[in-house]
């Protein structure tokens, strides 16, 4: 009897405590997110006004060139969507919309950007996205490349707010073994299979070139330009691009070898690059060199990190310019110069891009501060449509409206999860919603296709993409009534009438609140059901939503 | 093919200005689509005899690298050959492996090409080689040789064009010609079609479908002359998935509809299946179908592991080929069988054969291929320990070249510059046709 009481007490005592740990779990995150709402502070984005201003006059004078009208300010919510897809990759949750409802209109763009550069996933969204960039999708060399290593460092930089010129500099310059020192992967990523030693100078200086100059010199490996593409200064001049100039530029990473005990990692090994020309009748050492501003480039230091000095010069245009472009296309979905890694030095740039890229130079490659004033700026937050007319595409390339682009895989995905979640999923979520997401995006990713490193560049839907969405199991799992997984559809159940529950799918799914007569049109599709036929309603509309354009672009 | 990108095919000298007077002119008069029709029609000059050219195109794809020793050039007897056994041919003079009994019935019917070689030895890089003819390039995605097929030549079916059917980690892609031009993937065809339903299966399918178009209707207002061009491909999609949703043309997917003896000649596995699908598909009107056998990469136990797969891949290709010649396809489809690379001679301490791209084998036929040719050879002793290992192969056979063949033999012109998206103009093939593989 008295073991029968000791033993029920333990297990009432085991029983609290794991209840009590469950709601400490639970509740954790929106906890979390609460202070994190209470502690924004809005000093960093009015500090960045002024430049802001810059920018806006700079797009308007650009309208002004190609003669066509602005159109008006899109509503918060819109911004707000933007915003979402694109510092963090998905869309916003109910929870995030009813918090920015407590403030004043005006302001809900600039505290929704403040508390999503104060989440972790915004680090974490653009550590792949630069990933991508850096040593691309492929699974790379067995045993000498570790790529999420290589993320979750990259990732751990953007979160310690590390400017972009030191990131880079530790690419470039890397030494050691890519396990505890994940930059080398940026370097091993390139060494081919085989018991090789030595990292493909050709790949490194492609890759160089096109992220951190903005340069597509690839070209130039096997011959010199011939269709009038790649020019450099030269005095006042321009040079046409030759294989020299691309060769010269490998010969930086001639040195970069594996050493002869391989737990040793990479080395700086003094090894002459040894090319063949075009034409010519034998091979010759190529010495490093580059292939402009050669007054940037320091005399002395290993080679590698004098290719890193000259390209983090604030004083080299070509590296702000290459990363601000790529952050601007990460963020709003299209690149202010299209490719994003093609920005030729003898053209001229528009003039938003060139001040951007002035400030981020001036302003220590500052990441955050970037993407504080892309968030700020007129263009970014302009509508995608005229009232009353029609968007012509010379509006849409000079940002006199906001363009509309298809959204990423990612970005699909992550808004389909967030849509049927009235809580934000992040990383304050429970561990099983953010397990949960991360398994479904990746089988996601799997069925409708991963662009892979090249996911600046616009691409169709395709016929499985479409099927996929119309038939696949995330978005009918996503949009079927289950009070649990989907708890969008316990408060449409919830909703206040028909009209509520109509405000609250369009609200999660599409961000938005329907217009009235999208309101009548739905509201007269669940008029008089009840129970399973009205749940069923529900669950079509959001399937619907789920489908639109509106849904898959970004706009 | 620099004057009018067709009379010749270097790109030096003289011929530069020309190509940069022909881009401008072709800029100007396509404005914003990259491949242009006027190039296409300037490229047409060098035509090839589409009477005699072939229309569809099935890829055995056999991904991993399959040994060249333990198939199509055996060696068997020597040290390079391990434990393989030769069985004799139809072609006269000329052995397989054991491993593939019905196909050597069969042999002269097909080409054999026995001195392939490559540049890539990592299966990522090699792959895309294989399928697209050209080394990986970070600055242009190319696209596989059924996507460019199906961008060159016209059709009118309701289901996808180009298929890989049991698609593994790298299928054929669209690459600059844009995703449209992806191969459509399936798994096994005895499991129906990922994520396609029939619309006559699901009533409500057609009230979402009318729900939706009303939405799009009103996310279009303000919107729908400047978006027409980049709204039009996902309308498109969109139309393009619902028209197969409704489609007759899907039971092509449907291998139960064939007879049991037919099904039982392909084999009871997924790769003897998606061989039958496979034969549908393009009887269908399909114009290229990639079907998959992975398990080749055995760098352990080789000789056993190779063979296992050899044994599947025997059966449901001669089946195959008989079955394309009973429907009368045989002479209108090129059936091609490749790998990324082959295998090292030398077996390693696991008994295993590691990556080789310096002499291994594709054996392909059908349309105007010659028939019962074996091209090129390898050493039964090569030197492994020089750097250019090509030495040891008699007669090899580039990539491109490859390409340039199959393109030639399905009536496209491999030559063809295409204006690319990064304003690079590229030939559909950099290599050229190989003589010995026409049928004379």
């Amino acid at each position: 009897m008295h073991k029968k009481l000791i033993l029920r007490s333990v297990l009432t005592m085991l029983g609290v405590m794991i209840a009590a740990t469950l709601a400490m779990v639970w509740f954790r995150g929106p906890v979390q997110r609460t202070q994190r709402w209470k502690q924004i502070s809005l000093d960093a984005s009015k500090a960045v006004e002024p430049q802001v201003r810059l920018v806006d006059s700079a797009f308007n004078r650009w309208s002004e060139t190609e003669k066509v009208s602005l159109a008006k300010q899109a509503d918060w919510l819109t911004v707000c969507r933007r915003l979402a897809l694109g510092l963090v990759g998905s869309g916003m949750s109910l929870e995030e919309i009813r918090h920015l409802e407590q403030w004043p209109e005006s302001e809900r763009a600039v505290i929704y950007t403040e508390y999503l550069l104060s989440d972790r996933r915004w680090s974490d969204y653009f550590s792949e996205r630069l990933t991508r960039a850096f040593v691309g999708t492929e699974m790379g060399p067995f045993l000498l490349f570790r790529r999420r290593k290589f993320r979750e460092w990259l990732e751990e930089q953007l979160s310690q707010e590390k400017g972009m010129d030191s990131i880079a500099t530790r690419l470039i310059e890397s030494e050691g073994l890519w396990m505890d020192r994940p930059e080398v992967n940026f370097i091993t990523a390139t060494i081919p299979p085989g018991g090789a030693r030595k990292a493909d100078v050709v790949r490194l200086a492609g890759r160089t070139s096109r992220v951190f100059l903005g340069l597509r010199l690839d070209c130039l490996e096997c011959h010199n330009d011939f269709v009038d593409k790649t020019y450099f200064p030269e005095g006042d001049k321009w040079k046409g691009g030759t294989q020299e100039d691309f060769h010269e530029l490998a010969a930086f990473f001639a040195g970069a070898t594996l050493a002869e005990n391989a737990l040793l990692g990479v080395r700086e090994e003094k090894l002459d690059y040894r090319f063949k020309y075009l034409d010519a009748k034998e091979e010759v050492v190529v010495k490093p060199s580059v292939p402009f501003a050669e007054e940037l480039l320091p005399e002395v230091g290993k080679p590698r990190e004098r290719l890193a000095k000259w390209l983090t010069d604030s004083r080299n245009p070509a590296f702000s310019r290459a990363v601000v472009n790529r952050f601007w296309a990460i963020v709003t979905g299209k690149p202010l110069v299209d490719p994003v890694d093609d920005i030729p030095l003898n053209s001229e740039v528009p003039e938003p891009l060139q001040i951007l890229s002035d400030d981020f130079a001036q302003n220590g490659f500052n990441i955050k501060r970037l993407l504080r004033i892309i968030a700020s700026t007129d263009a970014f937050r302009r509508s995608s449509r005229l009232e009353g007319d029609e968007v012509t595409m010379e509006q849409q390339d000079c940002w006199a409206v906001f363009p509309i682009t298809q959204l990423r895989p990612e970005q699909v995905a992550g808004q389909i999860i967030q849509a049927s979640q009235l809580k934000t999923v992040d990383r304050d979520s429970v561990w099983v919603t953010q397990l949960a997401r991360f398994g479904q995006i990746n089988d996601f990713l799997k069925a409708y296709g991963d662009l892979g490193e090249d996911e600046l560049s616009p691409e169709n839907e395709t016929i499985p993409q479409r099927l996929l969405l119309l038939n696949g199991q995330m978005v009918r799992e996503r949009t079927r009534h289950d009070p649990v997984a989907n708890p969008i559809s316990r408060i449409a159940d919830q909703a206040s009438g028909d009209v509520g529950a109509v405000e609250n799918c369009f609200l999660a799914v599409l961000n938005r609140r329907p217009s009235q007569d999208e309101l009548d049109y739905f509201v007269a599709k669940l008029e008089g059901l009840r129970f399973g036929a009205r749940q069923k309603a529900v669950s079509d509309l959001c399937w619907v939503l789920m489908n639109t354009t509106e849904f898959l672009w970004n706009h | 093919m620099c004057e009018s990108l067709t009379q010749s095919p270097d790109c030096s000298g003289m011929s530069m200005m020309n190509r940069r007077r022909w881009l401008g002119a072709a800029s100007i008069a396509a404005s914003s689509p990259w491949l242009t029709l006027v190039s296409e029609k300037l490229a047409r000059g060098e035509q090839v005899n589409p009477e005699r050219s072939a229309t569809s195109l099935i890829v055995l794809w056999l991904q991993g690298g399959p040994s060249q020793l333990e198939t199509f050039d055996p060696h068997a007897g020597k040290l390079i050959g391990g434990d393989t056994q030769a069985i004799r041919t139809s072609i006269k003079g000329f052995d397989f492996a054991s491993s593939l009994p019905r196909l050597a019935e069969r042999a002269d019917q097909l080409s054999v090409i026995r001195s392939m070689v490559s540049k890539e030895g990592d299966h990522e890089r090699a792959t895309y080689h294989l399928k697209t003819g050209w080394r990986p390039d970070p600055t242009i995605l190319h696209p596989s040789i059924g996507a460019v097929v199906c961008h060159q030549l016209s059709d009118d079916v309701e289901i996808p064009r180009h298929i890989s059917i049991l698609a593994g980690l790298w299928p054929a892609r669209g690459g600059y010609l844009g995703s449209r031009y992806d191969a459509f993937q399936t798994s096994d065809p005895r499991f129906p079609l990922p994520n396609l339903q029939r619309i006559d299966q699901d009533p409500t399918i057609l009230t979402r479908v009318k729900d939706l178009e009303y939405l799009e209707r009103q996310f279009a207002v303000g919107r729908r002359v400047a978006l027409k061009e980049t709204l039009t491909p996902h309308e498109s999609a969109t139309d393009q998935a619902l028209k197969m949703m409704s489609s007759e043309q899907i039971k092509a997917f449907e291998i139960s509809r064939e007879d049991d003896s037919v099904k039982k000649k392909f084999g009871d596995t997924p790769f003897g299946r998606g061989c039958l699908a496979a034969l549908r598909l393009i009887e269908e009107g399909v114009r290229c179908v990639e079907v998959e056998l992975s398990g080749w990469d055995t760098h352990a136990n080789n000789h056993a592991l190779q063979y296992s797969q050899a044994e599947v891949l025997d059966q449901g290709f001669s089946a195959l080929l008989d079955q394309l010649k009973e429907r009368g396809l045989w002479q209108k489809t090129i059936v091609v069988c490749a790998g990324e690379f082959g295998r090292t001679p030398n077996i390693n301490p696991l008994a295993g054969r590691d990556h080789w791209p310096h002499g291994f084998s594709v054996a392909l036929g059908g349309g105007p291929i010659r028939r019962g040719l074996v091209h090129g050879a390898t050493s039964s002793q090569p030197k492994l320990d020089v750097e250019d290992k090509t030495v040891n192969v008699e007669s090899p056979v580039e990539v491109p070249d490859l390409h340039a063949s199959l393109l030639h033999a399905l009536g496209v012109n491999h030559a063809l510059e295409l204006q690319t998206p990064i304003g690079r103009p590229l030939k559909l093939s950099q290599g050229n046709p190989l003589p010995f593989l026409r049928d004379v």
